[in-house]
């Protein structure tokens, strides 16, 4: 076992008792509710102000690095811990909730001696490169403690101040992080960005860039398992959402002198959305699980593939619940729908990922 | 190219021309621009791509949608249209929809008869022919009321906030409708109010409005997810006059238009949708094949798999559409432009059918009223039904066609696919509005239910006595439509209305 997921069980190690946990929840779901949602279609139109100030927010509760025990400047939030209050910011923005998750993953994977040279306020993004062998996987060549090349869609990565990598060396996984005013490191705002647009994604190119590595097979196993454990819960607070427009849309509108919840179609769609929310419980699924522990990974690439999923349906569902006004930005529902494509995609496609799945079930 | 056994001669020359055209014009000039223009369709909402709709006139888009009679150029409108619709969409949803929006502004006069072809419509071919391109909205969607305006049996109940007060000489609109295409930029609206708000069901008129009528007002315009370059805006009328002269049809036949409309534009939005599914499939394939990178991907069964679902979804959808334009051009409403008196009419020279004397005969109640029974006749309530149900179901399989194959392509392209990514997702972005607008696709489904599963007969045939307009003094604007005289011919209230 590598020093990194030493690193990591250590970090478990701080637990909250589930009554701390469920207050942490619930002052997340307050802060959801009353500062991001409010934010939402701002900080999706790429407002900077707005996407500081919730930023600010979510550091101020300490969920920019609740993963970490309380002696390091954490919350010692669980793997179960962190996906509740990743789905309850996700509820009121998923862009920023994923932002959190990110950074919560970086700090668990960055060994204490380098976390200790960091600012206390720094922002980390973990940035999982795709499947060996896929487009955008291999562009990126370590040699030594340098890197050459490019990441093509580092999410979360524009504006954080490092990145903690999982790459591929000779087909093998490697961890590595790198400062963002490193030596040879260009970081460019990507300007197509569909969707999660408050974790600003980036275009990073390494030129003969330092870096330091971090861990392998291990290390790249935890961050990779909190990464598709945390977009599933992203993405089931984003359908969380979707549902209450969809439901309060449906009982104040009225065509043929119904509401429209009074006619068959909706009650189908509605049902659905309910229906998918219900049955999939990400943070519960993780109870127990810690970082290090050989099923993580397993059960988090199939949290993601079943649940991102879910949200895609749910949240396209409840756009044509709404119709017209579904389709308009001002209803924040059409948001959610990228939102939850872009879980569909991150930190790989759920083909990938189910491929993925399917060799670690036979392992 | 399509399975029309009518097609053939000059009409499959001149289908086969505007395709070539559509291809021509969706890859040189819409294809390499599309995602410059859906961002600043997002940037400035006042912006419009006036130089591409000029570009498009030069193929004939706009009058693509026109009966010949009018200065179109093909006799299988619907199927011209479609055709035209998948190759514009294939390069840019959103200016498919421009030109298909006008398209389905034109509709309810290409539906009117004779009396309208020498209007808006002649206007609109001759300004394309010129260089200075005048467009068309269709205007049905209220704040509170858009699915249900959609279909005759709730049309009664719904919660409508527009209508048409009578006034000598004509009527007056007051209302806002909104989520109007091209509202922003259309010379000419059809719009569809009420005479008497307590029943719109028998009521319901088609007016031609001039946007620079004075009481017309453009209000909010919409930021939307998709389509962004097909502006929709929200549309005021505040005591807005319309002469008689310029009721499309009769009154009260309003919902039968209408209808007749949507069984034409439904097979096109199916068009748009296997046009978005189509490009998504190209691209996806193109990407694939040229990129070095993503060339490995071919190699996994799941990817081949993925693209022959693609490829089998866009067949289906496109022949649901194909034979759904079938229907409509050959069996049903359109099949009445290709009847004997109507194309006889549409021979007479342009001068002598604007001529006053020819114009009041088309204009009078008993030219209006042999439209409604022509169309009782030759197709009646149940032929409409069974036409709305195909027309429905196309739209519904391409809407869903477009969402499915944007999804899978974008699913193979992941994120760090490169510059595809953006086209993918603005595809997927456009796909959605699909099964949204004309009805969402429930109602089509509905309507596909009543038509085609139980035989059912929805009532599109006017439901009262449509009352004939009264004559009235054409105020006329244009010079090329200054030919429009006043009707004074014999009017009898109450005569026709074909059940």
């Amino acid at each position: 076992m590598s020093g990194q997921t030493e690193a990591q069980i250590e970090v478990q190690s701080g637990g909250l008792t589930r009554d701390e946990l469920a207050e942490v929840v619930a002052v997340t779901r307050e802060y959801a509710e009353r500062e991001l949602a409010p934010q939402a279609l701002a900080v999706d139109v790429a407002d900077g102000d707005a996407l500081v100030a919730c930023w600010r927010g979510v550091c101020e509760i300490g969920l920019d690095r609740g993963i970490l025990a309380e002696a390091d400047g954490g919350v010692g939030l669980t793997v179960a811990g962190l996906l509740a209050v990743v789905e309850e910011l996700a509820v009121g923005e998923g862009g920023v909730a994923t932002m959190a998750l990110l950074a919560n993953a970086a700090q668990a994977l960055l060994p204490q001696d380098l976390r200790a040279t960091l600012p206390a306020d720094a922002r980390l993004a973990l940035v999982p490169l795709p499947e060996c062998g896929t487009p955008g996987s291999h562009s990126l060549k370590l040699e030594g403690d340098t890197a050459t090349g490019q990441i093509r869609f580092a999410l979360g990565g524009f504006g954080a101040d490092g990145l903690v990598v999982v790459a591929h060396e000779d087909h093998e996984h490697v961890v590595f992080f790198v400062d963002s005013k490193a030596d040879g490191l260009t970081i460019t705002g990507e300007e197509n960005q569909m969707g999660l647009n408050g974790a600003p994604a980036a275009i990073v190119d390494f030129n003969n860039t330092p870096m330091r590595r971090i861990g392998g097979e291990d290390a790249a196993a935890a961050g990779l398992a909190l990464a598709n454990a945390g977009i599933a819960a992203v993405a089931r607070g984003v359908a969380r959402r979707a549902r209450d427009i969809a439901l309060d849309y449906t009982e104040n509108r009225y065509q043929g002198g119904s509401m429209i919840i009074e006619y068959g179609a909706i009650i189908d769609m509605i049902a659905r959305i309910t229906e998918r929310n219900r049955v999939i419980a990400v943070p519960a699924a993780f109870d127990g699980l810690a970082l290090g522990d050989a099923g993580l990974l397993a059960q988090a690439i199939a949290a993601k593939t079943a649940t991102t999923e879910a949200a895609a349906d749910s949240t396209t569902d409840a756009v044509q619940v709404c119709g017209g006004m579904g389709y308009m930005h001002e209803t924040g529902l059409e948001k959610l729908m990228r939102d939850a494509r872009y879980c569909q995609l991150f930190p790989q496609s759920n083909w990938l990922a189910r491929d993925d799945l399917v060799t670690l079930e036979r392992a | 190219m399509v399975d029309n056994p009518q097609l053939k001669g000059n009409d499959l020359r001149q289908i086969e021309t505007i395709l070539a055209g559509a291809r021509e014009f969706g890859d040189r000039y819409v294809r390499p621009r599309a995602l410059e223009l859906d961002r600043r369709a997002w940037a400035d909402i006042n912006d419009f791509p006036w130089d591409l709709v000029r570009e498009g006139g030069k193929y004939g888009l706009l009058s693509a949608s026109l009966p010949p009679q009018a200065g179109g150029t093909a006799r299988f409108i619907c199927t011209s249209l479609c055709l035209v619709m998948e190759e514009l969409s294939a390069a840019c949803p959103g200016v498919a929809v421009v030109f298909g929006a006008h398209g389905l502004g034109v509709g309810p006069l290409a539906l009117g008869g004779p009396l309208f072809w020498d209007g808006a419509m002649r206007e609109i071919a001759e300004s394309e022919r010129l260089g200075n391109p005048i467009m068309m909205a269709f205007a049905i969607t209220e704040p509170s009321a858009g699915t249900d305006m959609e279909n005759p049996d709730l049309v009664d109940a719904a919660q409508l906030g527009c209508h048409a007060k009578r006034v000598k000489g004509g009527y007056l609109l007051n209302g806002t409708k909104c989520f109007i295409s091209n509202g922003a930029q259309a010379r000419y609206v059809t719009v569809y109010m009420p005479v008497d708000p307590a029943r719109p069901r028998a009521t319901m008129t088609c007016f031609l409005v001039d946007s620079r009528s004075e009481g017309f007002q453009v209000g909010h315009v919409e930021h939307k997810m998709g389509q962004r370059v097909s502006r929709a805006a929200e549309l005021i009328f505040d005591d807005v006059f319309v002469p008689e002269c310029d009721i499309v049809g009769r009154v009260g036949d309003g919902v039968t238009n209408m209808m007749g409309v949507l069984i034409g534009s439904r097979p096109a939005v199916g068009a748009i949708g296997t046009g978005i599914a189509r490009g998504a499939y190209e691209r996806v394939l193109e990407w694939l094949l040229n990129d070095p990178e993503a060339k490995p991907l071919l190699e996994r069964q799941q990817v081949r798999l993925a693209l022959a679902q693609m490829e089998e979804e866009i067949h289906l959808a496109r022949q649901a559409y194909v034979d759904a334009a079938t229907e409509f051009d050959n069996v049903s409403i359109g099949s009445l432009n290709n009847d004997i008196g109507v194309r006889m009419l549409g021979k007479l020279p342009n001068g002598l059918r604007s001529s006053s004397l020819v114009r009041r005969q088309m204009g009078s109640g008993i030219a209006r009223n042999a439209v409604m029974a022509m169309l009782g006749r030759r197709v009646g309530n149940r032929g409409l039904t069974r036409a709305l149900a195909l027309s429905s179901m196309a739209k519904a399989r391409g809407a869903d066609t477009a969402m499915k194959v944007t999804g899978m392509a974008l699913e193979i392209a992941g994120l760090s696919s490169g510059p595809i990514r953006a086209e993918l997702e603005k595809l997927m972005r456009d796909a959605k509005l699909t099964q949204i607008f004309e009805g969402t696709n429930q109602l089509n489904r509905l309507e596909v239910y009543e038509g085609l599963c139980v035989d059912g007969e929805l009532g599109l045939m006017p439901i009262g006595p449509g009352k004939l307009p009264e004559p009235v003094e054409r105020p006329r604007r244009s010079a090329m439509a200054s030919s429009g005289q006043s009707t004074n011919g014999a009017v009898t209230a109450g005569k026709a209305g074909v059940r």
